[in-house]
């Protein structure tokens, strides 16, 4: 066989693609959507869920400081040793 | 366009072209298949500016290369497998050859310099499909190629001492 004349290739016959294989290419993109993870509406739960928590650890530092304040009242100095009612 | 109009436009060109790689009908469509839904599913990052015949020889190498060396991998399994005694192996046996065009042809030294073809390494695979089954010119298979006019021609070279030296 004469390698260098590699023209016998211009001999290969054109094939027809069948039909059906429009339906098979269609069929997948139907099966691809159905697998799709709706990531907009995803990512607008997940954001949610986020900014809750986020104004839950505020409410709850800003509560827990009013506490503290709270908590700090100044004792009176009492410089007797009488007891209240005596 | 539509994609309808794209997958009507260029189907024939992938399948065929799939062909030339994969030297199998079965494998074709499945690779055609890939193509076009790569293509649909890449159809926002295309330039419009850009040459699409281009584009869709591009992915259709690409995909035809990613294939044959899927298959390659899913053979050296089964040669192991021989080994095994794992019997599940043995089913992923290729299919034979199966090129309509060439059958068709009932032309056997077209069936063996295709088989020699397939066993060039990609580029000069590549090359030769091109340029002689596609029948393109120098320039286009250089832009399809991404490369200069000059390297196609050494790459066609290299392809033919190649094919001299397969038995």
């Amino acid at each position: 066989m004469e390698l260098d004349n590699l023209d016998i290739l211009k001999n290969i016959k054109r094939i027809e693609v069948s039909d059906s294989l429009y339906h098979t290419i269609e069929s997948r993109f139907e099966k691809n959507r159905e697998n799709n993870i709706p990531i907009l509406k995803v990512g607008i739960a997940a954001s949610f869920v986020i900014g809750l928590m986020l104004a839950q650890f505020y409410f709850l530092g800003f509560s827990s400081e009013i506490n503290q304040s709270n908590n700090e009242i100044e004792l009176v100095e009492v410089n007797n040793n009488s007891l209240y009612y005596e | 366009m539509t994609f309808k109009n794209i997958y009507n436009q260029y189907k024939n060109l992938v399948f065929n072209l799939a062909l030339q790689y994969c030297q199998n009908r079965q494998d074709a469509e499945e690779i055609t298949q890939d193509v076009f839904v790569k293509i649909f599913d890449k159809w926002q990052t295309f330039r419009k500016d850009a040459d699409l015949k281009t584009w869709i020889y591009r992915i259709t190498i690409n995909q035809s290369l990613d294939f044959l060396k899927y298959k390659q991998r899913k053979k050296r399994s089964f040669i192991i497998s021989l080994f095994s005694s794992d019997s599940s192996y043995k089913e992923n046996r290729l299919p034979d050859f199966d090129h309509p065009g060439i059958l068709m042809e009932q032309d056997e030294s077209l069936k063996i310099l295709m088989q020699k073809i397939y066993r060039l390494p990609k580029n000069q695979k590549t090359v030769i499909i091109l340029l002689k089954i596609e029948d393109l010119s120098q320039r286009e298979v250089a832009e399809i190629m991404k490369l200069t006019e000059g390297a196609v021609e050494s790459l066609f070279q290299r392809a033919k001492t190649s094919l001299k030296k397969i038995l």
